[in-house]
């Protein structure tokens, strides 16, 4: 009797535990998404600003070595800033994309280019 | 009042001088062992009984090594496998840093810059090491773009260069400035509890949340990192 009861429960069990996860499993996921959404923002101001306060350090660096107050100044700004904007979109468009690493459009881009050289 | 700062706070436990420089083993250092030492057990614990049912500690281990595992395979392709060791231990080192770092009076070494740049140094070289030993010179077509016009090759290049080398640093400063600003929102806000007496309850429910939030941004700052040294590691292994 008691057997009967207990494979009774299991069965209930298994029924709750399917409606549970039927119904959990949309909005936790969305809910994911959303912190991933947020540490991806996050991250890509950090590669912008590390790209131009890098490249504008750097070209005080070299000033001051070489005496040319404002000329590499400019330069390493524009491309330090350039720099800082190239790994954002990187770390961005891999992250988000879901087989991350080898975008479909971004491969055959590549691939094509390779072909050209 | 105590600073809000005062917790990050490197004091030697064991003063050590070599020469000049101070190799004394600070508190920063005592918590790095524990977080070690941590990893190890819980690994090895978790491992012992290889039972086909897993127990509690044997599950835990288990979800991080599929997780990361599944990490691995997805950002770096199978060829990145070979570097799993590396990286679980990379993962595991900082999540119980960071983790470690929530108990009140324990020292969160990944909140110093230092330490997560080493870090993110270790990987930085480890991976150039990888593109060279994979791909020879060949790794140095890195940094030219392909299929972008030759006109604008001495434009590119050096922004491709210059963003390789400002790769670390971001990689570092993400992780740090993290940890750090959570754990000084913690402090800020239990320095309030004090200053308004019955009025504490509430900073001392911002701090509950805050609390709850540090959890995930542990997790979630752990699970950046690792990610990222597997983006960079899938560049050494297939460049582009």
């Amino acid at each position: 009797m008691a057997h009967k009861d207990r494979l009774s429960s299991f069965e209930e069990f298994d029924a709750k535990l399917e409606k549970l996860s039927a119904r959990g499993s949309s909005p936790r996921g969305e809910r994911r998404w959303g912190g991933r959404a947020l540490s991806q923002g996050m991250q890509a101001g950090i590669d912008i600003l590390v790209g131009l306060v890098g490249g504008v350090l750097i070209g005080f660096g070299l000033d001051d070595w070489f005496g040319t107050r404002p000329l590499f100044l400019i330069v390493f700004f524009v491309f330090g800033s350039a720099a800082g904007i190239r790994n954002a979109l990187r770390d961005l468009r891999r992250a988000g994309s879901p087989e991350a690493g080898t975008p479909p459009e971004d491969a055959e881009t590549r691939s094509k280019g390779e072909d050209g050289e | 009042m105590a600073s809000p700062l005062e917790q990050f706070q490197i004091e030697p436990i064991v003063p050590i001088t070599v020469g000049h420089i101070d190799l004394s083993f600070t508190n920063s250092s005592l918590w790095m062992a524990i977080s070690a030492a941590a990893v190890y057990a819980l690994v090895m614990a978790g491992t012992r009984h290889h039972a086909l049912v897993p127990g509690r500690l044997q599950t835990l281990v288990e979800i991080a090594y599929e997780f990361v595992a599944e990490m691995v395979r997805e950002n770096t392709g199978k060829e990145g496998m070979r570097f799993f060791p590396a990286i679980f231990t990379l993962f595991m080192f900082i999540l119980t840093g960071n983790f470690l770092g929530i108990i009140p009076g324990a020292f969160t070494f990944t909140s110093h810059i230092i330490v997560t740049f080493f870090m993110a140094i270790c990987v930085f070289l480890g991976v150039t090491a990888v593109g060279f030993w994979m791909h020879g010179v060949r790794f140095l077509l890195f940094f030219v773009p392909p299929g972008a016009p030759k006109l604008m090759l001495p434009i590119m290049v050096p922004i491709e260069i210059l963003s390789y080398f400002f790769r670390p640093v971001s990689h570092s400063i993400r992780l740090f400035v993290n940890m750090m600003a959570g754990h000084t929102m913690l402090k800020v806000f239990a320095g309030f509890i004090v200053a308004m007496g019955v009025f504490g309850v509430l900073p001392l429910s911002v701090n509950v949340a805050l609390t709850g939030f540090e959890f995930i941004v542990a997790l979630l700052q752990a699970y950046v990192f690792t990610v990222l040294t597997c983006l960079y590691l899938h560049d050494g292994i297939h460049m582009h």
